[in-house]
């Protein structure tokens, strides 16, 4: 199974407190290399100790397939990923909850809750889901 | 490198030859008491050659010296290095003889360069010692010439000093210097082109009987020098003629406190194009640049051509496509891929399908491209395409006429 990252356009970003890069990925003879796959080989790369800090997203193939590009940040510690970063990217590698239940419940939830205050909008939570 | 595991008798030879070679370059009377040492070591030199070790052969031999400029200047060089033959030795021998037969040349030529070089040497010295020269304001680009030529000389000597040796000179700093000086020497040469004729005239102002004269030439008008296609007319005889140039000068000089400044014509420059001139060479060059657009063009083109092609949808590649080079900059740099909105993929269906109309789609397309073509940069010149066709009509509708007149007849 050859795959071959190449990494592009490296960058320390010390704001956030990451590494950030574009991925070049080459795989031919296969379809596109999945994110969990692209996640192990990055921390045996750069020595990460939890492949949780390690997001990896947008990826696209190029025509005519065998190449694919995209994006991966490495993060330093945990608590960084967990502030920077976008929930849906967060619950992709299982640091986040979906939330449960439809829209139009969870709304009607929230707007019930509106009408109390303090301790009581837990029991309401509470009342409300069952 | 491949090394080479050379038997001792070939290697005797090699080395042997080579030191040979090298004493008989030394053997000159300036440099007699440098021999004493390297003879007395090249005997028991022989003797310490281990054969065990493998020799590691150069990879470039010193090129044919009928390359060489006399100035000592490399143009070519040949390569050795892949002799991996089961008949090493055989093909050793042979080239060991190429080798000693080009070293003698090599030890004749430079021994003509010395004696060049020392006459030259002596008489500049002579002149110098007696008139005091002041070397600082000659024209420096001659003497950056001399000083470069005379270190790529010297380099080169140590570079051929190394590989007699058999030491490898892979990482040394002296080939990207050598380059450097190369790549100067190049520059140099349209530069001295374009100077030749200032330096001549100078020279020659310079060895003039009435030194004075000259001086008052340099002075009041360096536009003095400029060419003089007079000089092409009458002959040699009136152009070596210093006084002729004097005086055409003196007369200039005169004109010149009189009217405006003008700047010196020394270089040669092309003539400015009038209105004209320009309009037609514009028109000219539109026509082709739109004809090269022509997606019909560029199929023939391509048919025609052995470059390996691009894929393109009407003149553009798809590959470099310039309309998504903005939207993949903005992904890269901020890291998150853009949605491909409803507006811009009717935006590429357009531009698709305006690209593919302009392919030809009936034979008129093809008379009409033609016909433009034509008109646009026929070899006789303008208009006569046109008035071809007019003449080929008329014809034609004069068989029509008669014909027809004739089937009413007949």
């Amino acid at each position: 199974m050859p795959r071959r990252p190449c990494v592009c356009k490296f960058m320390q970003n010390r704001l956030l407190n990451r590494k950030q890069m574009i991925l070049d990925v080459l795989h031919p003879g296969r379809g596109p290399v999945p994110r969990k796959e692209l996640r192990d080989i990055l921390c045996k790369k750069f020595g990460v100790k939890n492949n949780k800090c390690v997001f990896v997203f947008g990826f696209k193939t190029a025509f005519g397939g065998a190449r694919s590009t995209g994006f991966a940040l490495i993060y330093d510690t945990l608590n960084d990923a967990l502030n920077v970063e976008p929930k849906y990217r967060l619950i992709r590698n299982e640091l986040g909850k979906k939330a449960t239940g439809s829209r139009k419940s969870r709304k009607e939830l929230k707007n019930k809750k509106k009408k109390f205050r303090g301790i009581k909008k837990a029991k309401v939570g509470a009342a409300g889901g069952g | 490198l491949p090394s080479l595991r050379l038997s001792p008798a070939s290697l005797c030879l090699l080395t042997m030859g080579v030191r040979k070679r090298r004493n008989k370059k030394k053997s000159d009377p300036s440099t007699k008491q440098s021999t004493a040492d390297p003879e007395a070591a090249s005997a028991p030199a022989i003797n310490k050659t281990p054969v065990s070790s493998p020799v590691k052969p150069c990879d470039t031999l010193p090129s044919d010296d009928s390359n060489k400029d006399l100035d000592g200047k490399r143009t070519t060089r040949k390569g050795l290095g892949h002799l991996l033959d089961p008949t090493e030795e055989t093909l050793i021998g042979k080239d060991a003889k190429e080798l000693m037969g080009i070293l003698d040349t090599y030890t004749t030529k430079i021994n003509l360069v010395e004696e060049q070089v020392k006459t030259g040497i002596k008489q500049v010295l002579e002149q110098g010692r007696d008139e005091n020269i002041n070397l600082n304001s000659g024209i420096s680009l001659l003497e950056i010439k001399y000083q470069v030529m005379l270190s790529y000389c010297v380099r080169i000597c140590f570079y051929l000093l190394n590989k007699l040796t058999g030491k490898s000179i892979k990482n040394h700093k002296i080939i990207d210097q050598q380059a450097t000086l190369r790549v100067v020497l190049e520059k140099l040469r349209p530069i001295n082109k374009k100077i030749k004729y200032q330096v001549s005239q100078l020279l020659r102002t310079a060895t003039m009987d009435n030194p004075q004269d000259g001086q008052a030439k340099l002075a009041t008008n360096p536009g003095s020098f400029k060419p003089n296609p007079t000089n092409l007319l009458k002959g040699s005889e009136l152009a070596d003629d210093s006084g002729e140039g004097i005086h055409s000068t003196q007369t200039e000089t005169q004109t010149q406190t009189d009217a405006i400044y003008k700047p010196p014509k020394v270089i040669p420059m092309e003539a400015p194009m009038d209105k004209k001139e320009k309009r037609h060479m514009k028109k000219q060059q539109n026509l082709i640049k739109k004809a090269n657009r022509n997606p019909l063009i560029q199929a023939m083109k391509e048919e025609l051509s052995e470059a390996p092609s691009n894929i393109t949808i009407g003149g553009h590649s798809i590959l470099n496509d310039p309309h998504n080079k903005d939207r993949e900059a903005y992904e890269e740099k901020n890291f998150k891929r853009l949605q491909v909105t409803k507006k811009d993929k009717l935006l590429a269906k357009k531009r698709r399908e305006d690209a593919n109309k302009g392919v030809l789609d009936s034979l008129a397309d093809l008379d009409r491209i033609t016909t433009a073509l034509a008109k646009a940069g026929g070899p006789e010149g303008k208009d006569k395409s046109g008035r071809d066709d007019l003449a080929a009509l008329r014809r034609e509708k004069a068989i029509r006429s008669m014909e027809g007149a004739g089937a009413g007849f007949g």
